[in-house]
């Protein structure tokens, strides 16, 4: 009994708090702001839309998508997720990532091969449609 | 200041295999430009003028080395398969769920998903609870075998994702499975 009311909150939260992705791995020093709240990012930290990431010098954080998108953020960068949709039961997904500084490589997951304007990159001023692929955006100051 | 206003360039890769996706974008003129061959890139200025170029794989790794290095292995899946009916491992032969944990401790994985899966025979809400009953199992074997529950996430579909399409109201033992997805 004692158990389960401690595996309770932990189920609850996997059924409501659905994160678009993980932090598989940080080099260095990355920060994710969350709600306006900027803190160090760590591995196995969620990341859900709106979130913002940023990296220092000689740093890069990777990120792992549900739909098994994987994105690795270079050094110097801020990236967020402005939107995010992955319901496979319903064949439903969109991926909108947005690079405002820095650079970032990705393999793309199961969302960019479900249409092909389920995915797209905006880096600056610039939006990019990605259909299925390994590719790597660079903004250049 | 003004002068060097930002750039910004995009390269398509080969996927491991040499498989190449495709990139587009849509100009100011409206023209729709495609990127879809190992190491084309596009370099796009703020006015959103591009100019399209054929990059090749040592001016890549010099210039993006560190960025590339960094990516990490994908996710990678384990499917074990069960009775009609049945969430039951016993007496199963459980040598994938060793595989999986040897990988995920290796790996030193931030997150195992769980995924309950069964065929098309039944009501629809039967089999969407034998998918959690599987799910559950696989979890709670996977952490007895010292992985950290905190990684492991549950998720059951029923018989809304099938791995093989099959007739409707027809068994499928393919089906009838839980995959566990090590991110």
């Amino acid at each position: 009994m004692w158990k389960l009311l401690v595996l309770l909150p932990f189920f609850a939260f996997a059924a409501w708090g659905e994160a678009a992705a993980v932090v598989k791995s940080v080099s260095g020093e990355a920060r994710l702001i969350k709600n306006g709240v900027e803190r160090a990012a760590q591995k196995g930290d969620k990341i859900e839309v709106k979130d913002k990431i940023k990296t220092l010098k000689n740093s890069n954080l990777s990120l792992i998508f549900s739909d098994n998108t994987v994105v690795t953020v270079g050094q110097n960068s801020e990236f967020s997720v402005d939107e995010y949709l992955f319901e496979p039961s319903e064949k439903k997904g969109r991926f909108g990532g947005n690079l405002q500084k820095g650079s970032l490589a990705c393999v793309t997951g199961l969302i960019a091969k479900m249409n092909p304007e389920s995915m797209k990159m905006q880096a600056k001023t610039a939006t990019m449609g990605i259909r299925g692929t390994y590719f790597l955006i660079e903004v250049e100051e | 200041m003004f002068g060097c206003s930002p750039k910004v360039n995009v390269v398509v890769l080969p996927e491991e295999g040499g498989k190449v996706g495709a990139v587009e974008y849509v100009g100011v003129d409206g023209q729709k430009q495609v990127l879809d061959k190992a190491y084309e890139a596009i370099a796009i200025d703020k006015s959103g003028e591009s100019k399209k170029a054929n990059l090749d794989a040592a001016t890549v790794a010099q210039k993006y080395g560190s960025l590339l290095s960094a990516m990490p292995n994908p996710p990678k899946s384990f499917m074990i398969f069960f009775g009609s009916e049945s969430a039951s491992l016993d007496g199963k032969d459980l040598s994938v769920i060793d595989e999986a944990v040897s990988y995920i401790k290796s790996q030193k994985a931030v997150e195992v998903v769980c995924a309950g899966h069964t065929d098309g025979l039944g009501q629809k809400s039967y089999n969407r609870e034998l998918s959690l009953k599987r799910a559950k199992a696989v979890s709670e074997l996977l952490s007895k075998k010292g992985v950290d529950e905190r990684l492991i996430v549950v998720r059951h579909y029923g018989c809304a994702n099938p791995l093989e399409k099959v007739e409707k109201g027809k068994s499928s033992p393919k089906n009838r499975r839980v995959e566990m997805i090590v991110r």
